[in-house]
């Protein structure tokens, strides 16, 4: 009796066995759920536009996207988990000019190389960074911010969300740099929690994208000093070069997958990118957030990454900020 | 007071047929997944949320709900029954719940767990009603220093939860910040502690970790020894609590209850730290500290109320400033903007009914897990009967699929064995082990708090010192600290 | 206890390493924390707390030992290095067939259970879990040169 059992499990591995065998193919990619790392916290301007596109990808793919935050270091935490994740095309990235730029030039070790780890998806565009203080701080300018912080070395502060070699932690020290002030620098992994800390009261002021500032700044809670780039719904902010920061950088967000994936997945993925950040309403939902969508090919977004860590290294060693 | 009848509507919603099903379902999975050792919340909501896309987005909420205290719950379970945590928050209920059952009490301890957490659930729901608003405002209010002295308050803590020898727990206390340091550096970039081993970059995992320190090492004791524990040898004692237990627990579950409630409204605390601190509280305050971890109920009571008050007490940082209390609570944010829905301080004005939809379905959940459980505790207990001989090689192997399945890395894996081998000596040279596991949780939070505090105060330690909340939790941690050792020097009461 | 002794001493030495790596991380100072200021202090905890304990366990009668006469060592360490060889081959043989030979071990080399039921268990246990982990769960487990 015994011996019948086990004969009879040993052809239930079998099968087993032969049904597992039958699963692994990559041509019906994808039919499992896919993960968008996005390596900043939630609420973030990278976090924002991934959930947006997520939903409008889910659609042309036909399975769920599920966004996942991997907060640290910048976002090279999270970059660095989907560069060593298996290259099957379920596991991707958003990136931005802090984790696969900049971070180059401000982390002690970057353990992944953005040109040779990642293949470009998708591109959703640039977005504006805006520095804010509470409304009810005596603060009207930003050159009011300096100008007390001139006088009172240490006694400013902002938060630097999204780390070091986030792009509004550069702008704010280049504007350091600039006026020659003392102002203390307290970082925080994302735009959200930086903004949790000027709701406090805990620092004077941050500098965040548009898409995590907007609903307080238009509910009165904070005041916007300056700007990246110009917003349309409030023209009355003035642009960090009307202010008389010329130097500025830009953030810019897009989707990206390890570099060893397969030729096929690569292709439906990009496909898939192009068509959910064509969408009208995607397009729409990311204006209103704040983003300036834009529509580039892969190949035009390894460019742009080139470009972008050329003209980023001038300024930084021009203004001796890097490591 | 309209947060009354926001809170009716949100419940008529959630007990619509369909919606009742889809809770029930998910407690139900939710608890099988928490059972198995290792697979604890995050992993079941994780592993479930692409079912619940295919869901309209009311009832996908509350399924998650129910998968979410279920899974909680399923937690508690193996922690009781057999001394391995589901998860990191139900480290301490593994202390005096295992030693419970052994006493033949698990259906008590069981019991209480289920109750205390339905208890603290429905307390979490009124102070929502009736302090929301005011809350969010509380929540604001902690910035770098109030965190940092807040975590170090909870590590002083860790003296009450020394067992016999305070300096073995400060001990152990250091091997648990020294394990939180190891990996990437958040600020800077730069690797600490990896000696050139790739793994380690990543920074040491806590699931495993937790599941080698308290299950691994619990087999080995177990296989090690010449007495066989057979659980199946004392006999089982009633499957709920008895009246004495309820007097016994009923205050506990209040303390736990208000410990985890106002804990869990600083944004960020995660679950395991406030039920250390309601565990040590509550050891402090009874008049037998000595009997815990021999299996006294209130061990059990408070921590499961905590737990369940904390998770209550997330929802406030969640709506209203969009910071999650744990990555259940960040799955809960994602699918509120997938429905266009930003938290912020406007949510709770204006869409009252979606804030109250989701805190109405938590309950439910709540709820659900109550009915669906209390029946299975007689089978639960029922689990402790299978020999022992073949109880601990599928205890390994869930063990081992639990954490290979967290991240499909081996090395995991290997960290749960060798810490399986080091929980074990500890054990054996008599080194208390939860010191180091709140010391590793807390550790990198305390670090980054205090490099933001010293970031704001230009090096300055005084930050510590003028500001209220933060002074408040310094003298505490400092009496905590001092107390022991001026009782021993000034009074000379304990050598 | 001399083991308690010996240990202190560890512990100190742990914490002369941590330091030295701390102070060679750079640890910044007060007013710029740097990445080795917060294993330094930790370091330094270790320090200060081991030297106590050292100092303790010359002050103290030794507690009640519990040695290691009593304890089977040869079951310990068949069972760990059985972990430590599942997790080893596990990507290369495959879930099902690992999980198949770790029972397998466990029953026989420490529970010492006979040949028949050693292997029925250990083919359903197999079974099992890769139909409710596997399959169900969904679960990422590996397959091996079997293909299994």
């Amino acid at each position: 009796m015994k011996k019948i059992c086990a004969l009879g499990l040993v052809t239930v591995f079998m099968l087993l066995g032969g049904i597992s065998l039958l699963q692994a193919q990559e041509s019906d990619f994808p039919k499992n759920p896919v993960e968008l790392i996005v390596p900043f916290p939630p609420g973030g301007t990278a976090d924002v536009a991934a959930r947006i596109v997520s939903d409008y990808l889910s659609k042309e793919l036909k399975v769920s996207v599920v966004v996942v935050n991997k907060p640290g270091a910048s976002g090279s935490t999270g970059t660095q988990a989907v560069a060593k994740a298996k290259p099957d095309g379920y596991t991707l990235v958003t990136g931005n000019a802090a984790s696969l730029v900049n971070a180059y030039l401000f982390l002690s070790n970057v353990p992944y190389d953005a040109q040779k780890d990642f293949v470009p998806l998708g591109y959703v565009g640039e977005s504006p960074s805006l520095v804010v203080v509470l409304a009810s701080s005596p603060y009207n300018t930003l050159e009011e911010v300096v100008a007390y912080a001139k006088k009172n070395p240490g006694k400013v502060s902002y938060a630097a969300g999204g780390g070091i070699s986030a792009v509004s932690t550069l702008n704010m020290e280049l504007i350091k740099i600039k006026t020659g002030t003392d102002i203390a620098r307290v970082i925080y992994e994302g735009g959200a929690p930086a903004l949790t800390s000027v709701l406090g009261g805990h620092v004077t002021m941050t500098a965040a994208g548009f898409p995590t500032l907007g609903q307080h700044i238009k509910a009165g809670t904070l005041r916007a000093l300056v700007t990246t780039i110009k917003v349309p719904e409030m023209p009355e902010v003035r642009s960090y070069t009307e202010a008389g920061f010329p130097e500025v950088l830009l953030n810019w967000t897009g989707f990206f997958a390890p570099a060893k994936i397969p030729p096929a997945v690569n292709k439906k993925l990009v496909e898939a990118f192009d068509k959910a950040l064509k969408n009208p309403e995607a397009i729409d939902k990311l204006k209103k957030v704040g983003y300036v969508p834009e529509i580039k090919k892969p190949s035009d977004i390894s460019e742009l990454m080139k470009q972008q860590f050329q003209l980023v290294s001038k300024i930084v060693k021009d203004a001796k900020l890097g490591k | 007071m309209e947060y009354g009848s926001n809170l009716i509507y949100g419940l008529s919603i959630a007990v619509q047929p369909a919606n009742l099903l889809f809770c029930l379902l998910g407690v139900l999975i939710g608890t099988l997944v928490g059972v198995l050792p290792g697979l604890g919340a995050n992993a079941a909501l994780s592993l479930l949320l692409p079912i619940t896309f295919k869901l309209p987005p009311v009832s996908a909420v509350i399924m998650l709900a129910g998968i979410y205290y279920g899974a909680s719950y399923g937690g508690s379970t193996t922690s009781i029954l057999v001394n391995i945590p589901g998860e990191a928050a139900s480290v301490i209920t593994c202390l005096d719940g295992h030693q419970m059952a052994l006493k033949g009490r698990a259906g008590p301890a069981l019991g209480i767990a289920a109750f205390g957490s339905f208890i603290a659930g429905t307390f979490g729901v009124i102070m929502l009603m009736l302090m929301a608003p005011t809350l969010a405002g509380f929540a604001l209010k902690f910035g770098p220093p109030e965190y940092c002295s807040l975590m170090a308050m909870s590590l002083c803590l860790v003296t009450y939860l020394a067992g016999e020898s305070m300096l073995k727990s400060l001990i152990m206390a250091g091997i648990g910040l020294f394990l939180g340091v190891v990996g990437m550096d958040s600020q800077t970039g730069k690797v600490r502690f990896d000696y050139g081993i790739p793994y380690f970059t990543d920074g040491i995992p806590l699931v495993p970790v937790v599941m080698g320190l308290f299950g691994i090492s619990e087999v080995l004791k177990d296989i090690g020894s010449h007495e066989r524990q057979s659980v199946l040898a004392s006999r089982i004692k009633g499957f709920l609590p008895n009246l004495q237990d309820w007097k016994d627990s009923a205050f506990p579950m209040v303390r736990g209850s208000l410990i985890g409630f106002f804990m869990g409204l600083i944004p960020g605390i995660g679950l395991t730290t406030p039920t250390f601190i309601a565990y040590g509280i509550e050891k402090k305050i009874s008049r037998h500290p000595e009997k815990f971890g021999t299996g006294v109920i209130e061990g059990v009571a408070s921590p499961e109320a905590c737990n369940n008050a904390t998770a209550s007490g997330f929802f406030i940082p969640l709506l209203s400033l969009g910071i999650p209390g744990s990555a259940a609570m960040a799955l809960f944010l994602g699918a509120l903007m997938i429905y266009g829905l930003e938290p912020g301080p406007l949510l709770i004005k204006n869409h009252p009914d979606v804030f109250w939809g989701v805190v109405a379905s938590m309950y439910l959940g709540n709820v659900m897990l109550l009915i669906l459980n209390l029946p299975l505790i007689p089978l639960w207990v029922r689990v402790l009967k299978i020999p022992t001989s073949f109880l601990f090689p599928w205890i390994l192997l869930f063990c081992i699929i639990g954490s290979y399945s967290l991240n499909n890395r081996a090395g995991d894996v290997v960290v749960m064995i060798t810490c399986g081998v080091i929980g074990y000596l500890f054990r054996k040279f008599r080194y208390e082990i939860p010191p180091l596991i709140l010391a590793f949780v807390l550790g990198p939070m305390l670090e980054m708090e205090m490099r933001r505090s010293l970031s704001l105060s230009r090096g300055s330690f005084s930050i510590f010192f003028t500001r209220p909340i933060s002074v408040l939790f310094t003298l505490i941690a400092l009496a905590v600290l001092l107390t022991p050792l001026i009782r021993k020097t000034v009074f000379n009461r304990k050598p | 206890m001399r083991s308690d002794k010996v240990l202190s001493l560890f512990w100190f030495l742990l914490a002369i390493l941590l330091m030295e790596e701390s102070w060679r991380l750079g640890a910044g100072g007060l007013r710029k924390p740097g990445s080795g200021l917060f294993p330094l202090l930790i370091g330094m905890l270790l320090l200060i707390v081991s030297f106590l304990l050292f100092l303790q366990t010359r002050s103290h009668a030794t507690a009640d030992k519990e040695g290691w006469e009593k304890v089977r060592v040869r079951n310990i360490l068949l069972c760990i290095s059985s972990l430590y060889a599942y997790i080893l081959v596990l990507e290369w043989l495959g879930f099902i067939a690992s999980t198949f030979f770790l029972i397998l071990f466990l029953l026989k080399a420490i529970e010492h259970k006979g040949w028949r039921l050693a292997v029925t268990t250990a083919l359903l246990t197999a079974a099992v879990s890769y139909a409710f982990f596997g399959i169900a769960l969904h679960a990422a487990l590996p397959r091996g040169i079997l293909g299994i």
